[in-house]
């Protein structure tokens, strides 16, 4: 079964209350994610680019179950996460993993890192005794490029990208089937960024693993995954695989991302002549029902600020959410 | 961590206070109680290192033997506050929504009193006396320290080590335990210091009003008191107390302040956790 389902989202939504403005008004909500499919396939790493406040983030935790979705349906590894107990949830946390993009942020400082990494085998893997589970720590820190020698120094002993060396390992140790790595690299220098990127194309191969990668960097999207799916306003507004979005965006906002892409070649830095993107201020609230990129789009007719897209398929694989693609 | 200059002072006269209420358990240079009617308004001496008071006791003996009551009601009150405030602060940290709003409203109740007005009226229920002072101090830390951890678990909450503790499939509770408690430590910690010296002044302030420590226990803020009367005979009789009370509260906010620093696994040394 090469194609086993890890995740499958319907309908998944997630929204947040606004504090009131007024005692007699209903408090507004904030459509984090609103209403995304999409499945994951082992394999079959998936890429989600938007920009911030696209709702990726959320979707992320939504995925990991360390938030309830607030509408639709997630399945993970065939098992829906709201009907599970606590300890089979433990159970079905030993596939999944996380990987942080601040490597600040994302490692206890007042933690040795051996402990920071053997962290997950403290919930998860309770059989295992202490020096077994230091033991493995040791073993995963080597296969990440670390010495086990760091294991008794603190995170701010480190430099950038080990801090991220250290927090692939934490999500590597209970041997995941799922990574979900949210912006695993825009933190760190360009440089060190494709060490990163290329250790955890080694590890994909290597361990077997599955990416559900989360960056506002096409690029570094395009290194890591088979397929990408462009989110806009808590919407996936187009998913393709890899090189046919880059060879044929459909969507204009993808279009738009794509032209931003710094390239080396020339002449291909600005695509399809779609205008860089409008002051912040276009950006405004009031979209009612229409397509959410409407305001944004250089494109945008009638139709499009009456009536919100449908994704449809164009061709095989190919999803767009725009009435003019 | 002895480079620490502020610490080093803090920790010294924080110590010297300490040493000497231990000191007075066993032996003082006199009785801090007995009363020496021919030694009278004696000036510093020999035989008085700082001279004696209005009913001629030995003033150093006395301040001895105060610091006992003064780190007695500083412990118990701020151990108490502590315990319970920490407690209400992590929890409301870690259940936000209704459990969060009925401890941080809980609080501000306890806010609105001062600690002068709260002991007056503990007092007036179960009359004047230290147990009743110490429980007045007491009930003011609780909020202190429940909206200082409640702020700091709230930072520590956010950060995305513990979102990676959830999907390691830790719960609240050693959330709390392993991240939380150890990364606030150092800011209660710091305020515990600064609590146990403002317990100190406040104990002196009870004790100068008659709510606090009765005759004949010794306590620095009634010998401040009670030289008010003689304060045209003997000024000094205030000064004494008033250096015990200002040295020690002094000390234990510079060592507080050297805590802070020397408890940063930043700024210390490799090896020491």
């Amino acid at each position: 079964m090469s194609a086993e389902a890890l995740v499958v989202a319907e309908g998944l939504s997630r929204h947040y209350p606004l504090p009131r403005t007024s005692l007699f008004t209903r408090a507004e909500r904030v459509r984090a994610v609103d209403g995304v499919d999409f499945t994951l396939a082992r394999g079959h790493s998936l890429g989600i680019v938007g920009e911030s406040g696209s709702g990726k983030s959320t979707l992320a935790r939504l995925v990991l179950a360390l938030e309830p979705p607030s509408g639709g349906r997630l399945t993970l590894f065939g098992e829906d996460p709201a009907t599970l107990s606590a300890e089979a949830m433990r159970r079905l946390r030993r596939h999944m993993q996380i990987v942080f993009q601040d490597p600040f942020g994302a490692l206890d400082p007042r933690h040795r890192v051996a402990r920071i990494v053997a962290e997950p085998l403290q919930a998860l893997r309770p059989d295992l005794a202490r020096a077994e589970r230091r033991a493995q720590a040791l073993e995963v820190m080597e296969q990440v490029g670390l010495r086990a020698s760091d294991g008794d120094k603190f995170p701010h002993e480190f430099s950038g990208g080990q801090r991220q060396r250290i927090a692939i390992a934490r999500a590597l140790i209970t041997k995941p089937d799922l990574i979900v790595a949210d912006e695993p690299v825009s933190a760190l220098d360009v440089s060190v960024q494709a060490q990163v990127l290329n250790l955890m194309r080694d590890l994909e191969t290597s361990h077997g693993l599955t990416y559900l990668l989360i960056s506002h960097d096409l690029v570094v999207v395009e290194y890591l995954c088979a397929e990408i799916m462009v989110m806009y306003r808590g919407r996936i507004v187009e998913r393709a695989e890899t090189e046919r979005l880059f060879a044929a965006p459909a969507h204009p906002y993808t279009r738009l991302l794509l032209a931003s892409v710094p390239r080396m070649e020339a002449g291909r830095a600005r695509r399809d002549g779609v205008a860089p993107p409008p002051a912040e201020a276009e950006t405004g609230d009031a979209i009612g029902d229409g397509c959410p990129f409407a305001p944004r789009c250089p494109l945008a007719e009638h139709r499009c600020r009456a009536e919100a897209p449908r994704a449809r398929e164009i061709a095989a694989g190919h999803r767009v959410a725009c009435h003019l693609a | 961590m002895w480079r620490h200059r502020a610490f080093m002072v803090g920790t010294g006269l924080s110590g010297l206070m300490a040493g000497a209420a231990l000191l007075s358990l066993f032996w003082t240079p006199h009785s801090p109680t007995q009363i020496v009617v021919r030694a009278r308004f004696k000036p510093p001496s020999w035989e008085h290192w700082l001279g004696t008071d209005q009913f001629g006791r030995d003033i150093l003996s006395m301040l001895m033997a105060g610091a006992q009551t003064s780190i007695l009601v500083g412990l118990i009150a701020v151990s108490l506050g502590l315990g319970l405030g920490v407690a209400l602060g992590l929890l409301a940290a870690a259940r936000r929504g209704w459990i969060e709003e009925a401890v941080m409203r809980l609080n501000d109740l306890t806010f609105a009193f001062p600690v002068v007005l709260l002991a007056i009226l503990i007092t007036a229920g179960w009359g004047p006396g230290i147990s009743n002072a110490i429980l007045a101090l007491a009930i003011i830390n609780v909020p202190i320290f429940a909206r200082l951890s409640r702020g700091a678990a709230l930072t520590i909450w956010a950060r995305e080590f513990v979102l990676a503790a959830r999907a390691a499939g830790k719960g609240p509770v050693r959330i709390t335990a392993e991240h939380v408690l150890p990364n606030i430590a150092n800011v209660i910690v710091v305020q515990a210091t600064i609590s146990f010296a403002i317990a100190i002044l406040a104990e002196a302030a009870l004790s100068y009003l008659g709510v606090g420590s009765q005759p004949p226990d010794p306590s620095w803020g009634r010998m401040l008191a009670e030289s008010q009367n003689h304060l045209f005979r003997s000024p000094v009789l205030a000064l004494w107390p008033g250096m015990a009370i200002v040295l020690s509260v002094l000390g234990l906010n510079l060592m507080g302040d050297g805590l802070r620093d020397l408890l940063d696994p930043r700024l210390g040394r490799r090896g020491r956790a």
